[in-house]
C-alpha cells in the first residue's frame, strides 16, 4: 500500500483540488483532468483513473493507510471521515468524532489562535480562530501545508505536518476539506538532535577560537603557498592590520625581509617544524618588532596538508637585553685587557730599575771594577739578596694576579712524573746541599704519568721544596712520588718532607694565607715572599688537586700535592 | 779589532750595565738608543751580535728584528732580546718574531756574558 504513487496522493503539492468520490455526487460520467488532455495517452490515463475510482481501490489505499491520518470534513469542518491512521495517531475511534467535532477541536488551541492571527495579517482579512484558520488558505485555492500540534484523546500531544485540500463538486463548489497529517515526532527529534549537534559544533568552534585568541603569541595559519588563512588579535596588533586585511594576503608581506619570511614557510613545509626562527615584523605604521617563530605544518583528518600553523613571540625585549649584555661583556673584556696591560707594564717598569740594581751589585761582587773589603762585600751581598727578594715578590704577585684574574692558561698533557722530579731536584739540590742538607728523591719503578699542566706542577713542587730547604737547617729534604689506582681513580702524590722547624698547631690554620710567614719564636725571619704556599694552593686547585700537610713543631713537615684523575 | 756587539737600549742605566759588563770581558760595544739608529749602525758595519731591548722609542724591538732578519747581510747575525717583558708568553712571542735568543731583565752579570758567548760560538760553528 505504501508504494502507491498516484497523482492523487501527491495532489496537495501538485494541484489544490481533488475529487473525492464518496462526497462527490455520482455523475455517471468521468470529468477528470485526464479527459481534457485528449489524445491516445490521455484517453488511456483517464480510463485507468476511472477504473481506480470506480473500484474504490485508491480511496481504500489512502484511507486505510495507518501512517497518514486522513480526516475529511464537510464544508463547515465537521468530521465525516476519520481513517485508521487518524484513529491510531489520535486515539479516537472514528465513531467518536464523525459528525461531532472539527479538526480544530483536536488541535492545540493556542496554535490555532496564533495561526488565525498570522493569516489575518498575511492575507489582509479577519480570520476566525477555529476551523477556518486551518483551511482558509485551501479554501482560497492556495496550496497549504503547515505544522500543527494535534492533541490525542488522552490529552497527550504530538507534532504533525498537515496538508489541507479543499474538496469540490463538479461545479467547483467546496463541499468539504481533506486534512492529511503525518506524525512529525521523529523529524522533530532529529531536528532537536541536529540543533544539539550544531550547538556543540558552535561551542567547539568557540573553544578553538578562544584558545587561539588567548595565546600570548601572535598566531597565524597559512595555506601551503604562504597565504594567510587565519590570525588572532595579537597578529592584528603585530601587523597593525585587521583580520579581514590579513586573511588572503601573503604572509611575507608583513616582514622587513620578505624573502627570509618566505624561506621560513618553505622550511616548515620541508622540515614539518621550525623553532626559534627570527623575523622582524613591520606594522602598517612602520613599527618594527623582532619576533621568534615556532611553526608546524597541520593536516585535516585525511592527513592532507592544510598549511602552516605559526606562532610568533615578541623577543624585542630579549634582543635588547642580549644587546646590553653584549655591550657589558665588551666593556668587561676591555677592562680585563686594560688590567692585563697594566700588569704587563707594571712587570716591565719594576724590572727595569732592578736590572741596574742587581746588575751593578753583581759586577761589584764579581770585583770587575776592583777589589772589595770584607764589609763592602757583606753589604753588597745584602743589597743583592734584598733585591732578589724584591724580584721574587714581584714575580709571585704577578703570578697571583694572573691566577686571580683567571689568566693562567693550563695545558693538561701527559707528564712524566720522574722528569719533573729530576727538574726540581736539579734546580734545588745545590741549594739544599749548600746548607749541608741531605737531598733525595724517591719514585716507584716504571714510568708513572700524570695528566696535568707541567709548568704549574713544576712550580708547585719548586715552591714546596724551596720552602722545605728554607725552613730546614739540619737533616734532610726528600721528595717522594707515589701513585695508586683506586676504584678507577688514579691518585698521584708528590710529597715533600723535611726535618725542619715544623709548624705549631696554632699556626697551621693560617698556613696558606698570603703574606703569612710563620716562624718559631726568636728564629730569624726567613727569606721568601710569604706568597709561596698561597700561590701553590691556588695552582693546585686550578689543576683540580689539593695540598695536604702534616707537621709537628720542631720535628719537620710533610706537604703533599695530590692529583686525582679518572 | 775584537768581537763587536751592537746594543740597542734606551734605558741609560741598562745601557751602561750592558756596556760595562761586555767591555769588561773584552767585547767592543757600539750603542744605539733607538731602533732606527741601531738599524743604521748595523747596516753601516755589520756587528757580530746584536742585543736589543723590546720597548724602544720609535720602532720597537719586534720591528727591529723583522727588518734586520729581512736583510741578507744581517739575517745571520745573532739577535738577542734582553727585555723586562718577562711574563708568560713573552719568550715565545719574542722568538716567533725572529729573535735568536731571549734573556729577561734583571740580568745576572755572572751568567749574562757566558750566555752571549754561547750565541757567538754557535754562530761561528754554523
Amino acid at each position: 500500500m505504501k508504494s502507491i504513487r498516484s497523482p492523487l496522493v501527491k495532489a496537495p503539492t501538485r494541484a489544490p483540488t481533488v475529487r473525492a468520490e464518496k462526497l462527490m455526487p455520482k455523475t455517471g460520467h468521468g470529468d477528470g483532468a485526464g479527459e481534457k488532455q485528449g489524445g491516445a495517452d490521455g484517453i488511456m490515463e483517464s480510463g485507468r483513473q476511472k477504473t481506480l475510482l470506480k473500484t474504490g481501490a485508491l480511496q481504500g489505499a489512502i484511507f486505510n493507510s495507518a501512517n497518514f491520518s486522513s480526516i475529511a470534513t464537510d464544508a463547515k469542518g465537521v468530521i465525516q471521515i476519520f481513517n485508521v491512521g487518524a484513529e491510531r495517531m489520535l486515539g479516537y475511534a472514528a465513531a467518536e468524532v464523525m459528525n461531532k467535532i472539527t479538526p480544530a477541536d483536536i488541535s492545540d488551541p493556542q496554535e490555532v489562535i496564533a495561526r488565525a492571527k498570522a493569516l489575518s495579517v498575511e492575507l489582509g482579512t479577519p480570520i476566525t480562530p477555529g476551523f477556518e484558520a486551518l483551511v482558509f488558505k485551501a479554501s482560497r485555492g492556495i496550496e497549504d501545508i503547515y505544522e500543527l500540534t494535534y492533541i490525542r484523546k488522552d490529552g497527550s500531544r504530538f507534532p504533525a505536518v498537515v496538508s489541507v485540500t479543499a474538496l469540490r463538486d463538479a461545479q467547483d463548489a467546496i463541499i468539504g476539506y481533506l486534512l492529511i497529517g503525518t506524525d512529525n515526532t521523529a523529524r522533530k527529534l532529529v531536528e532537536a538532535e541536529q540543533q544539539k549537534l550544531d550547538q556543540r559544533l558552535r561551542d567547539q568552534q568557540f573553544y578553538t577560537r578562544s584558545l587561539i585568541e588567548s595565546n600570548i603569541d601572535a598566531i597565524m595559519t597559512t595555506d601551503p603557498r604562504g597565504i594567510i588563512t587565519d590570525v588572532n588579535k595579537q597578529m592584528e596588533a603585530l601587523t597593525g592590520c585587521t583580520r579581514d586585511e590579513l586573511i588572503g594576503a601573503p604572509f611575507k608581506d608583513y616582514f622587513t625581509d620578505p624573502e627570509r619570511a618566505e624561506a621560513a614557510i618553505k622550511l616548515v613545509l620541508s622540515e614539518k617544524k621550525v623553532t626559534d626562527y627570527e623575523l622582524t615584523a613591520c606594522a602598517r605604521d612602520g613599527k618594527q618588532t623582532v619576533v621568534s617563530y615556532n611553526a608546524t605544518t597541520f593536516y585535516d583528518r585525511g592527513r592532507t596538508l592544510q598549511g602552516v600553523f605559526a606562532a610568533a613571540r615578541d623577543v624585542t625585549e630579549r634582543k635588547r637585553f642580549e644587546q646590553t649584555l653584549q655591550e657589558k661583556n665588551l666593556e668587561l673584556e676591555g677592562a680585563n685587557q686594560a688590567k692585563d696591560r697594566f700588569l704587563a707594564s707594571m712587570s716591565h717598569e719594576l724590572r727595569t730599575p732592578l736590572n741596574a740594581i742587581l746588575g751593578f751589585t753583581g759586577t761589584l761582587l764579581m770585583k770587575l771594577p776592583g777589589p772589595l773589603n770584607a764589609e763592602q762585600n757583606k753589604q753588597l751581598s745584602t743589597v743583592q739578596s734584598s733585591s732578589r727578594h724584591l724580584l721574587s715578590l714581584i714575580n709571585d704577585l704577578l703570578d697571583l694576579a694572573k691566577i686571580e684574574s683567571g689568566k693562567v692558561e693550563l695545558l693538561p698533557e701527559p707528564v712524566a712524573c720522574k722528569a719533573v722530579l729530576d727538574e726540581v731536584s736539579a734546580a734545588l739540590k745545590p741549594l739544599g746541599e749548600a746548607k749541608g742538607l741531605k737531598f733525595e728523591t724517591q719514585a716507584p719503578k716504571g714510568e708513572p704519568m700524570v695528566n696535568t699542566d707541567r709548568r704549574a706542577l713544576t712550580q708547585i713542587l719548586l715552591n714546596l721544596t724551596n720552602n722545605a730547604i728554607k725552613f730546614t737547617d739540619r737533616g734532610a729534604v726528600k721528595i717522594e712520588l707515589a701513585q695508586q689506582r683506586d676504584n678507577g681513580l688514579l691518585r698521584t702524590r708528590f710529597t715533600v718532607e723535611d726535618t725542619g722547624v715544623g709548624i705549631a698547631a696554632a699556626d697551621q690554620a693560617k698556613l696558606f694565607q698570603a703574606f703569612e710567614q710563620l716562624g718559631v719564636s726568636g728564629a730569624r725571619r726567613h727569606e721568601g715572599t710569604g706568597l709561596g704556599l698561597h700561590l701553590s694552593q691556588k695552582l693546585a686547585a686550578l689543576l683540580g688537586g689539593r695540598i695536604e700537610f702534616e707537621s709537628e713543631a720542631g720535628k719537620g713537615s710533610r706537604f703533599t700535592l695530590v692529583l686525582e684523575e679518572r | 779589532m775584537g768581537t763587536r756587539i751592537l746594543v740597542i737600549e734606551d734605558n741609560p742605566a741598562s745601557m751602561e750595565l750592558a756596556r760595562y759588563v761586555l767591555e769588561a770581558f773584552g767585547y767592543t760595544v757600539s750603542a744605539a738608543v733607538d731602533g732606527e739608529t741601531g738599524l743604521d749602525l748595523a747596516r753601516a758595519e755589520p756587528p757580530d751580535l746584536v742585543i736589543c731591548d723590546l720597548q724602544l722609542p720609535g720602532i720597537n724591538g719586534i720591528e727591529v728584528a723583522k727588518r734586520l732578519k729581512a736583510q741578507p747581510a744581517l739575517a745571520r747575525v745573532p739577535l738577542i732580546a734582553v727585555t723586562a717583558y718577562a711574563m708568560v708568553g713573552d719568550r715565545e712571542r719574542v722568538l716567533a718574531a725572529g729573535f735568536d735568543g731571549y734573556i729577561s731583565k734583571p740580568i745576572d752579570p755572572q751568567t749574562f756574558v757566558p750566555q752571549i758567548a754561547a750565541f757567538l760560538a754557535l754562530r761561528k760553528e754554523s
